[in-house]
């Protein structure tokens, strides 16, 4: 062999090799997902990758677990033409620019060939359009309620509060045990301001006067979103958001629930995994409801959010496969293998349960709780929540705002007054997410 | 020769130069990082001095290279002035002192926010256990940034000891003798020999102190990630929050320069002294 022959071999074989995986990934999807606990990583590479992989013989899901920031990573990425093929957002307001960037392919086409607009609840395929055409659809859906020591309530005597009176007074009857009537701390995670934001604001003033003020129809410095602040903040005075509020984590808050020292938690359907890591070990009994309502706010009621949407690359060389992926999470196959064993994170809106089987044992509450949320929906019976609702400045303002409020630092007038400007902005440049 | 220099030049100019430049374009840009950025001219700037956050944020960060120019300075260089008068044990000190620079910043973060601040499962629980009521420092608008300091300040003293003793170790062991045998205390030692010969040293540290200073991001973000109601705000959390929560690139480059201003400012003033003191 010359050595012109071996080069030529040489430079063959590499060319190959590096052709190769080229060739093999058409039929591949990739998916960039945060970090998980192994536990987590081990039941998703044993239901989503295993279950897709067996059930589309040549198609290969590869989902990579990158860490922390995984929507920066992803960003960066897309900004140089590259990233994952599926494109997983933290919800609409972030899928929104990309959608309109050209980020984000079209999925009308695939919703038409796969039967989405069939399987999934029509109101969440609304919130993932832009100009009417469909970009990301949710990947689960979370509503905020509130969950409950059952065992410590009935001990006590205590019903489920449905009423923002019946509330006040169960919280200070708390108060007075010595307890902390309500599972709160943003230590490490600030963005749980938002969350007791958003409880209280659909809880006081309703999902009408919000929705009106998120389609720019009223602004937020009205009165109505004033007395909800000083309500809001009175609230914190007291101490119902708790002494250490600033140095607690929510997740350990939500744990004191098990042994009586905080009272009641108005959390996201994410925390159901909280009640099968805490209350499950120790016997006890949770309980969930709607969050209590003020007069004239419909009841049960329920603020939805999305937490995460999933849409694919605009430059996907395997287009197809990623759509095979985004069909297969929103199959009765995958949520029956998943949801036993992740409750509330894979909350995926499909439209009909009954047609699903659950391989394992989905506990009663979480049963009673997805029909509770599902019959609310129905009726038109949910608020919103400020991080799929609210447009990205808005909502990053509302996170330091609500500590302004609290610690005095900003009067409830000057707060909505700053969110106002910040808004009118957002929603002039066509920031706001769409809504239902 | 130049051909030497090219690797160590083309990497420059591509991780360097080039985003240095893309940042000051930005800076006079509207970007969400997804569509094609506007050029605005001076709006991200006339944006950035109108928002009440960025006077925080600058302020805060006055302070804190307020505090780190004096106290691990300070601590520092007595604590390696005391390393050089001791022979034995010497070598563990240094690396006892050194360890806390070496452990990772997330891990220090979480110890001292979960093991001494933490209320409930803290230090400062426990001792309020035994009546001694502590509150914890980054729950607090008026002590949030000085929480956050004293954390760093433990992280980063013994990097300076180590820094100053080397560089003392340096001092002609004769003018040390020489000065004591002329009855200088240890004050006086320090005062009129060591300080000034390490004084070089010293200046660089305190340049650099000014440089990192407006850097400083790692433990606000992690500790408070700016909070509670900004009081622990800095130009570099401010300068994330705008860039990737609230996708505004060009408001985020406009506060990066800021910073950049700050430390090519220590920089060119360090060059300066530098060049006197070379001329005298």
């Amino acid at each position: 062999m010359t050595k012109f022959s071996r080069l030529f071999s040489g430079v063959a074989v590499a060319a190959m090799t590096l052709l190769t995986p080229g060739l093999a990934a058409a039929q591949s999807a990739s998916w960039w997902y945060e970090a998980l606990t192994p536990e987590q990583q081990r039941l998703l590479d044993d239901t989503l990758v295993a279950g897709f992989n067996a059930s589309h013989p040549g198609s290969t899901l590869a989902l990579e677990y990158r860490g922390n920031a995984i929507e920066n990573q992803q960003r960066l990425a897309l900004m140089s033409g590259g990233g994952p093929d599926i494109i997983n957002s933290n919800g609409p307001a972030t899928a929104l620019p990309m959608a309109k960037a050209g980020q984000l392919l079209k999925l009308d086409d695939y919703a038409a060939k796969y039967g989405w607009n069939e399987r999934l609840i029509p109101m969440f395929l609304e919130l993932g359009k832009v100009d009417g055409e469909l970009y990301s659809i949710p990947k689960n859906y979370e509503a905020m309620g509130l969950f409950y020591n059952a065992d410590l309530f009935a001990e006590k005597g205590w019903t489920a509060p449905k009423t923002v009176a019946e509330m006040e007074a169960l919280a200070d009857t708390m108060l007075a045990e010595g307890m902390t009537p309500f599972v709160a701390g943003n230590a490490g995670f600030r963005p749980a301001n938002e969350q007791f934001f958003t409880v209280a604001l659909n809880q006081l003033v309703g999902p009408t006067a919000i929705h009106e003020a998120l389609s720019g129809k009223r602004p937020w410095t009205d009165p109505v979103f004033v007395d909800a602040m000083q309500r809001f903040k009175a609230w914190y005075d007291k101490g119902y958001y708790g002494k250490d509020y600033f140095s607690t984590s929510t997740i350990d808050a939500f744990a004191g629930m098990v042994t009586g020292k905080t009272g009641m938690a108005p959390q996201g359907t994410w925390a159901f995994s909280w009640v099968k890591d805490y209350f499950d070990p120790a016997g006890a009994k949770a309980a969930f409801t709607s969050i209590p309502v003020a007069e004239g706010v419909p009841y049960p009621l329920f603020p939805i959010g999305i937490g995460s949407t999933l849409s694919i690359n605009a430059h996907s060389p395997s287009p197809d496969t990623a759509a095979q992926v985004i069909d297969y999470v929103f199959s009765g196959d995958f949520y029956g293998a998943i949801v036993p064993q992740w409750q509330g994170e894979w909350n995926v809106p499909l439209g009909d349960l009954s047609k699903v089987t659950l391989k394992g044992e989905v506990t009663p509450l979480y049963q009673e709780a997805t029909t509770m949320i599902a019959d609310a929906l129905a009726s038109g019976n949910y608020g919103y929540t400020t991080w799929t609702f609210w447009p990205p400045k808005s909502e990053q303002y509302i996170i330091s705002g609500v500590e302004e409020l609290w610690l005095g630092t900003a009067t409830p007038e000057k707060f909505l007054a700053g969110l106002q400007e910040l808004f009118a902005a957002e929603l002039a440049e066509g920031s706001v997410p769409p809504l239902p | 020769m130049w051909l030497f220099a090219l690797p160590a030049l083309a990497i420059n100019v591509a991780l360097i130069l080039i985003p240095a430049l893309l940042t000051v374009a930005l800076a006079f840009c509207t970007w969400d990082g997804f569509s094609a950025p506007v050029f605005v001219g001076f709006a991200n700037f006339q944006a950035m001095f109108a928002d009440r956050v960025f006077w925080i944020a600058l302020g805060n960060n006055l302070k804190w290279t307020l505090i780190f120019l004096t106290v691990p300075i300070a601590i520092g260089l007595v604590a390696a002035t005391l390393l050089l008068t001791i022979k034995r044990g010497r070598t563990f000190f240094q690396i006892v002192y050194f360890i806390p620079v070496v452990v990772a910043t997330a891990i220090t973060a979480r110890v001292w926010q979960g093991m001494i601040y933490n209320p409930n499962t803290g230090v400062f629980g426990l001792l309020a256990r035994f009546g001694i009521e502590l509150s914890d420092p980054l729950a607090a608008t008026h002590s949030a940034l000085y929480g956050i300091a004293v954390v760093d300040l433990w992280h980063w003293w013994g990097f300076l000891a180590v820094i100053f003793l080397a560089a003392l170790r340096q001092v002609p062991e004769e003018m040390v003798e020489a000065a004591r045998l002329d009855g200088a205390g240890f004050f006086a030692l320090m005062r009129d020999i060591l300080i000034p010969a390490i004084a070089p040293t010293i200046k660089l540290m305190m340049v650099m102190t000014v440089i990192w200073s407006f850097l400083v991001f790692d433990f606000v973000y992690i500790l408070t990630q700016g909070g509670p109601a900004y009081s622990s705000e800095v130009l570099s959390t401010l300068a994330y929050r705008n860039a990737f929560f609230e996708f505004d690139l060009g408001r985020a480059a406009a506060v990066a320069l800021v910073i950049a201003l700050f430390g090519l400012t220590a920089t060119f003033a360090y060059v300066r002294l530098q060049t006197r003191e070379r001329v005298n």
